[in-house]
């Protein structure tokens, strides 16, 4: 079992497959998200793949403050993706819900909703930021 | 060695692989811990509108029986023994286009 278990940690290592989820942003840390995975710095090279359905996804990229209107969906998305997962909040919003926190619209950061495991600061953070936070993540899961 | 390349050696060798990568898959697959949520069809987080609806296959059906029947004509065809029984094969053409003729005016 021992040898299934390795096996399991080196695929999922190599093929951390991302979900990218808007809670309530300006967009600013969206465009840096994509542009992390665009050639220029090319995130892909660790195997991170962008999917359109949190069915597929390891890890939930999320940004923005969680606006009440959109908490419910993001609880329910973050239901959907399969065990085990992780959640990595980019941004200052998403990190704590500055400036927006205490705001009677939203919650605040995304850990008020749903765990978070990965924090990534900057508003917004830039994508080589990005990479060191997804580094950071695949160094956890190798038990590092 | 033909028999290991015969097709119900190679469907059941290839079966086997997949049952064995399929149990695989469920040994490293940790505990599902269902909820409504998960259960629920993926919209974008939103909820989807239930509603009964019957598929019409009626369309369908013509078209792959046409298909179906164009097919086995040209099989049949183009398997006629030569001599004097080739001959039968335009009868054969002639139903088949009855056949079709059915299916088209219907």
């Amino acid at each position: 079992m021992a040898i299934l278990a390795n096996l399991t940690t080196w695929s999922r290592v190599k093929s951390p497959w991302v979900l990218h989820f808007n809670a309530g942003g300006c967009n600013g840390c969206d465009i840096e998200i994509l542009a992390a995975l665009m050639p220029r710095f090319d995130a892909e090279r660790f195997g991170v793949q962008l999917k359109s359905t949190p069915r597929h996804a390891d890890v939930i990229l999320c940004t923005g403050c969680v606006t009440k209107q959109i908490g419910a969906r993001l609880k329910r998305i973050y239901d959907q993706t399969p065990d085990p997962k992780f959640v990595i909040a980019v941004g200052t919003c998403a990190s704590g819900g500055a400036p927006f926190n205490g705001c009677y619209c939203n919650h605040g950061g995304i850990n008020k909703v749903i765990p978070v495991d990965m924090y990534i600061p900057g508003c917004p953070p830039r994508p080589d930021a990005f990479i060191y936070g997804v580094a950071q993540l695949l160094a956890k899961l190798q038990g590092k | 060695m033909s028999i290991l390349l015969s097709p119900p050696v190679v469907f059941a060798v290839a079966l086997g692989i997949g049952l064995v990568l399929y149990w695989m898959g469920r040994a490293m697959a940790p505990k599902t811990n269902m909820t409504a949520g998960k259960a629920a069809p993926y919209a974008s987080g939103e909820d989807v509108p239930m509603a009964k609806a019957q598929f019409g296959f009626r369309l369908f059906y013509s078209l792959a029986i046409f298909f179906t029947v164009l097919h086995v004509a040209a099989l049949v065809v183009t398997t006629l023994p030569t001599g004097p029984l080739a001959a039968l094969g335009f009868v054969y053409l002639a139903i088949i286009m009855l056949a079709v003729f059915a299916l088209v005016s219907e």
